[in-house]
């Protein structure tokens, strides 16, 4: 599962969990998961997320980060 | 009075009609707890659903519990895995029936047998069907 930011953007925005369930349209179940990195989201819920938070999604789910713990984890597996 | 779940409205129609079903079975035959005990359920099970889908929140939990991506990709994990666990079993009750009936020329093994190997035969074209479909269309 990948890191993602989702939750320190809703704190920052000062907004509840089912608050940002209600605003891109799925359960507080599915933000709970995400925020927890138990989830990766589709594309257009991500899109969404990052409209909602002002941000881009590359930065709300922290690509470069991602991409190099997983070309590192690559590198090392025989 | 607009329905905004049809779903649920229909869900509701259905136990309605279960529900009268039963009440006329029991007008013919006379009553027995049992009956009068699933009537009353129906019933009940047809008023709530028919009185959500009237419910505009109602239905918009509703229509969320149906349309939430995570819950559809746990709903479609979980059948992948049940499919995968029942063909499983199906294939060794196959195995040991056929076992079984070499060894006792029992009727009833070779029956089960049949009916098994059967819905395996059957779930396996079920499936491909399913696989040619979606390769197709997505």
């Amino acid at each position: 599962m990948i890191k993602n930011r989702v939750k320190e953007y809703r704190q920052q925005h000062r907004l509840t969990q089912q608050e940002v369930a209600d605003m891109v349209g799925v359960s507080s179940r599915t933000i709970i998961s995400l925020e927890k990195g138990q989830y990766n989201p589709s594309l257009m819920l991500a899109y969404r997320l990052a409209l909602l938070f002002h941000t881009s999604v590359e930065d709300l789910y922290c690509l470069a980060e991602n991409k190099q713990a997983e070309d590192h984890i690559n590198e090392n597996s025989p | 009075m607009k329905i905004h779940h049809k779903r649920g409205f229909v869900r509701g129609v259905v136990f309605l009609t279960l529900g009268i079903t039963v009440l006329l079975d029991i007008w013919a035959k006379g009553y027995h707890t049992r009956f009068g005990l699933v009537a009353t359920l129906m019933f009940l099970l047809a008023a709530m659903d028919i009185t959500r889908s009237f419910s505009k929140v109602s239905a918009l939990e509703d229509s969320l519990a149906d349309t939430d991506e995570r819950d559809q990709y746990i709903i479609m994990r979980t059948a992948r895995m049940a499919l995968n666990i029942l063909q499983s079993l199906n294939l060794g009750l196959t195995l040991l029936l056929m076992v079984l009936y070499s060894l006792t020329n029992s009727p009833m093994f070779l029956g089960a047998f049949i009916l098994a190997a059967g819905y395996t035969v059957l779930s396996f074209i079920i499936i491909l069907a399913a696989n040619l479909y979606y390769e197709k269309h997505e």
